[in-house]
């Protein structure tokens, strides 16, 4: 028990974090909830660190503290900091503005759940703890936008997830138990399988809002806090994404999973890409473009089990879209909501504008940053267990990827508007997007030495 | 004998440039007109490395060493590393030397400029992505490199973005660009995939030992010639480098002479013995670099704008140049490259010119600069006479020896397409020239202009004089040239190419071609002007057909550019529309959170369930497709049918 709960350290400091907040806003103190969250997020982070390299099981088999897990937590903590930093200019001297920091810690513990799930429940218990907190933050405006947004979320998020319980008890009643481990027995029990298996890509699909289950990112990123939209199409998506991971793990290839993954990935990624080269609306670009880096990050699950290079690939290419995505986001917030208020960006302040090229090219995956070594880490592994065909498909889909981006980069350049503010945390966030997002590119080597 | 002060030496090549860069990007604000000295301190000092390194291989073995960039324990690893043969220790000398002559020029061409630090930035980070791109031995640095370098080009051709067609132009470079980028990281990774190696010298001994073979080895060569058709412009992604011409125009003769559609045939060059091990790939090379050859030749015959003419020569020569390859002829095809790279920088230098004097690029608005601008004129002669191939001038002893290799290799058809090309590109260049520097003056511009100033005039006499005699190191009398640049031993015993012989009746039939395609321009242009306007006129349907370039644009904008659009706009619109009430309702009227209530009440829930549940049927078809297609797909069914019904009671 001890034991189970020294290795759950990170967790309960996210739990003690959210509660800790959540008293300080009761006791509308708000300018302490922030420091509090950040810093308790921070000692969360740093806790992960000595459990780096474990690979055992917690209670029973149900929590696992692997690589996938333990990355999932140095990623995602970090960027939940850096969406809290974010949304401090855009909520502050509200009046529940502490409450959006606590929801921003619980949202997360939500995705590291799902990240290290090693049973069933946990699966359910990850959706749902990262939903509710989810529905909460974007409605926080209050506005029409945000309420439409909020409301479509959670209609969407209350049928996948029924779908998913209910499919799960499939699983459950062919296997006679909720741990991932035993789901090899599944080989026997096709159509239970399937049946399962459909139910969870349906639920984690909503999660990490891949084709055909992104219908609410779009409304959703549009009407939250930039900031929100940041860390919901981060935090929540890898999460869901791990989690997939995860399950594909133990899931025997006769139940089709990897064909599966494989073409809800084609999907994504064209729908999304497609989808983002007519958008006006940034946000609803990013929204979108979003949807097709989550296709990216299922080549990497593909391969599980079959390449080496999964994992880490999986690990290298998380933790360079976290970077270069809150960072695009960052500097949406600064410039504004739409294309034309990113005309003269690039004039009116040289050094956003500039990051923001290297972010907008880092989503493309051109080197020699970090979307880079992670695209080609994640084609590779995908070769490597013998998906020619999907890498091809995403390298396709990284010339239109290029058409897309190009739409921000080339406004930005016109005529000049008057300067936008820039505010000392967006700013803070944006410089170090940029720092990793260059470190990871150049040193990839120090992060993949330290994935095994 | 790879020394650590060797290595440094090699290091710097690339490094100036690109330290330069950093400097000029971080402090240019403050250096301003100053950046030209820095600049062109750094090209000098790596020009000169590059010296030292030509003399390291000519005295001794290739250059060859290299770290781990990322190491994937078993998996493999990524190296970054340098390997110089005569090939590379050439090409770095050219780059670094055309670069140098386009900063000198730049220093007056581009003064007064708003961000005249930045430019000098950007064409140093280019220099050193290029030579970056020479000194890979491995195609994940190549690949590195060349994305640099693509990337530079978007922002030098997008240099003047306050001009809208300017900012079209660089997108589409870098977009069209990129398709064949696309290409070449499929062939690297197919190339990883089944020999575990991403090194040129390593993929060719896992192709002869036969761990990669048959049509997934020929798939994959020519995939890796898609990358160096996109680079270098050949037929059918040549569409962004006409365009390409809304850069600055010192960039065009650094773009079109040394670096970036350099960039493609290198490749094909570097990864020769690769490609010879694909007959098929190789026929593709030959026959797309004639077809290319020829084609850009008649898209050149009637453009009125000068830097356009010298633009589709290039796409023309850079042709010539994969036909050499093509049929085998290695050394002849590198030759022309590097003797291309001096006329090529020297006419668009010369055009720059022109365009610095009467600020305008039409042909038609010049006519009698001969006596206002003599060095220029008489320079650009020279190139002229250089790029027609007339002996014995540089451009002469490299095309030749590509003409008479089809010729001996029995490819009569490109032979055929060659000399007429021979004839074209001597017609369609004397016809610039006769425009703009014969007759009487047209325009009050044209009347006005004056030769530009010795910043500017320098570089092009240098050039002018190495148009001339560049040529001299690769004479059938002596030649060094294929002597110290050519092909592996196994790259020649799989040809089985004969060493290529001077044909005398050859180069005499190719000069008289060049001096007819002259002599008609001549005709044409610089006696009976009105006789050239007839023509055209009597012929307007074909005029406009080369002079749009056969409607390529027009083919690409109207399938490609339209096509995808249309794709997205529709799955915007089925994004919107799928999902009927919920989505139209609130927030656009004044309805609030209970109206909205209300509908979900009234049927827009039940379009979610309803699609949801469709996914459920996609995905579960997917998944069942192996075992069970059916008895899932029909599960799925009931299930809808079931919520359907359901939810309308």
């Amino acid at each position: 028990m001890a034991r189970d709960l020294a290795l759950l350290a990170p967790e309960i400091a996210v739990v003690l974090t959210a509660v800790g907040a959540l008293l300080f806003e009761m006791l509308r103190l708000p300018k302490v909830a922030l420091p509090f969250t950040i810093v308790g997020l921070l000692v969360a982070t740093g806790l992960t660190v000595p459990l780096l390299g474990t690979e055992t099981t917690a209670f029973s088999g149900t929590f696992r503290i692997d690589a996938l897990g333990e990355w999932a937590k140095l990623v995602l903590l970090p960027a939940t900091i850096l969406s809290v930093v974010l949304a401090y200019p855009e909520v502050k001297n509200t009046e529940r503005e502490g409450t959006v920091y606590v929801l921003f810690s619980l949202t997360a513990l939500g995705a590291l759940v799902l990240a290290g799930a090693g049973d069933v429940m946990f699966l359910v218990l990850g959706v749902l703890l990262s939903s509710i907190g989810s529905f909460a933050l974007v409605a926080y405006p209050a506005d029409d936008r945000a309420t439409e947004g909020a409301m479509k979320f959670f209609v969407f998020g209350s049928v996948t997830l029924a779908v998913m319980v209910f499919g799960l008890t499939y699983w459950f009643g062919a296997t006679g138990s909720t741990l991932l481990s035993d789901l090899g027995r599944l080989g026997a029990v096709p159509l239970a399988a399937a049946f399962g298996l459909v139910a969870v890509l349906v639920g984690l699909g909503y999660k990490a809002s891949l084709v055909p289950f992104h219908f609410w990112a779009p409304d959703a990123y549009e009407g939250a806090p930039v900031s929100v939209a940041a860390f919901l199409s981060i935090v929540p998506k890898v999460g869901a994404v791990f989690a997939i991971a995860q399950l594909s793990r133990d899931l025997p290839a006769e139940t089709g999973w990897p064909l599966a993954v494989a073409a809800l990935a084609v999907l994504s990624m064209t729908y999304g890409n497609l989808a983002a080269l007519v958008q006006e609306n940034v946000v609803r670009l990013l929204a979108y473009s979003s949807i097709a880096q989550s296709g990216y990050f299922l080549l990497g699950v593909v391969a599980l089990g079959e390449s080496g290079l999964a994992v880490r690939s999986l690990v290298v290419f998380a933790a360079a879209y976290a970077a270069m995505n809150l960072g695009a986001f960052a500097i949406v917030l600064l410039a504004g909501r739409t294309l034309r208020d990113f005309a003269g960006l690039g004039r009116s302040r040289p050094a956003a504008g500039a990051a923001m090229v290297v972010f907008l090219i880092s989503l493309v995956g051109i080197p020699p940053l970090g979307g880079f070594v992670g695209k080609l880490l994640l084609f590779g592994a995908a070769i490597d267990a013998g998906f020619i065909w999907l890498a091809v498909v995403g390298i396709l889909n990284s010339v239109v990827s290029l058409a897309v981006y190009l739409r921000i980069v080339v406004p930005m350049y016109g005529q000049a508007k008057e300067k936008p503010d820039s505010p000392v945390p967006v700013a803070a966030v944006w410089v170090t997007a940029l720092t990793f997002t260059l470190g990871i590119g150049l040193a990839a080597q120090v992060l993949l030495g330290q994935v095994t | 004998m790879d020394t650590v002060g060797q290595q440094l030496i090699i290091a710097a090549i690339p490094g100036l440039p690109a330290l330069v860069f950093f400097v000029l990007a971080l402090f240019g604000r403050y250096i301003k007109e100053g950046a030209q000295y820095v600049a062109i301190l750094g090209v000098t000092i790596s020009l000169v490395f590059s010296g030292f390194a030509l003399y390291f291989v000519a005295t001794g073995e290739p250059i060859d060493f290299a770290v781990n960039w990322i190491d994937l324990g078993g998996g493999g690893a990524f190296p970054m590393g340098v390997y110089i043969d005569g090939l590379a220790a050439v090409m770095l000398v050219v780059v670094c030397f055309v670069s140098l002559m386009v900063q000198l020029y730049s220093g007056a061409f581009m003064e007064g400029d708003k961000r005249f630090a930045w430019y000098y930035a950007v064409i140093n980070l280019f220099t050193a992505s290029m030579l970056g791109l020479v000194l890979a031995p491995n195609f994940i640095e190549l690949y590195f490199f060349w994305e640099l370098v693509g990337l530079c080009s978007y922002l030098l051709i997008g240099h003047w973005f306050e001009k809208p067609s300017a900012r079209d132009a660089a997108q589409k470079a870098f977009i069209v660009t990129r398709v064949g980028d696309a290409a070449l990281f499929i062939a690297i990774i197919i190339f990883w995939a089944k020999t575990g190696t991403t090194s040129f010298q390593g993929i060719s001994e896992a192709a002869q030992a036969g761990f990669i073979g048959g049509s997934l080895f020929t798939a994959a060569v020519v995939l890796v010639f898609v990358g160096a058709i996109g680079k270098s412009a050949q037929f059918p992604l040549h569409v962004w480098l006409p365009d390409a011409m809304e850069g600055p125009t010192p960039v065009s003769a650094l773009i079109h002479a040394a670096t970036m559609v350099a960039a493609g045939v290198y490749l094909v060059a570097r990864t020769y013995d690769i490609f010879v091990q694909s007959e098929t790939a190789m026929l593709t090379v030959a026959y797309i670099g004639g077809f290319t050859a020829l084609m850009a030749a008649t898209m050149a015959l009637v453009k009125k704008d000068i830097k356009r003419v010298v633009a589709y020569s290039t796409v023309s020569q850079l042709g010539y140049m994969m036909l050499g390859l093509g049929v085998g002829a290695y050394s002849a095809g590198m030759f022309h490259l590097y003797n291309h790279a001096f006329f090529k920088a020297l006419l668009f230098l010369c055009a720059g010119s022109i365009i610095y004097a009467m600020n305008s690029y039409n042909l038609v608005e010049m006519g009698g600069l001969r006596r206002r601008m003599p060095i220029t004129f008489w320079t650009m002669v020279v190139a002229g006479i250089s790029l027609a191939g007339i002996f014995p001038f540089s451009g002469f002893w490299s095309k030749d020896a590509i003409v008479a290799s089809t010729f001996e290799e029995h490819y009569y058809v490109l032979f055929g397409m060659a000399l007429l090309t021979v004839f074209l590109t001597a017609f369609y260049i004397f016809r610039a020239i006769f425009m703009a520097f014969m007759g009487e003056a047209r325009t009050q511009g044209a009347r006005e202009a004056v030769e530009s100033p010795g910043i500017m005039t320098g570089p092009m006499l240098i050039l002018a004089v190495l148009s001339v005699v560049s040529g001299l190191v690769g004479t059938p009398v002596a030649d060094y040239f294929a002597d110290f640049v050519r092909p592996s031993e196994f790259a020649v015993e799989t040809l089985g190419v004969e060493p290529h012989e001077f044909s005398i009746p050859l180069a005499v039939v190719s000069v008289a071609v060049a001096i007819l395609g002259i002599g008609l321009a001549y005709a044409l242009y610089a006696r009976q002007p009105e006789r050239a306007a007839a023509l055209a006129r009597r012929f307007s349907g074909l005029h406009t057909f080369l002079d749009k370039g056969w409607y390529f644009d027009a083919l690409y904008g109207a399938t490609f550019v339209r096509g995808a659009r249309a794709l997205g706009r529709l799955v915007r619109e089925f994004d919107r529309t799928a999902l009927g009430g919920l989505v139209g309702g609130v927030g656009r009227g004044a309805l609030g959170t209970g109206g909205f209530l209300q509908r979900l009440q009234t049927g827009g829930a039940q379009n979610y369930a309803l699609f949801i549940l469709l996914s459920v049927l996609i995905i579960g078809v997917i998944v069942g497709a192996q075992y069970a297609f059916l008895v899932v797909a029909i599960i799925a069914l009931i299930t809808i049918a079931a919520f359907a019904v359901g939810s309308r009671l």
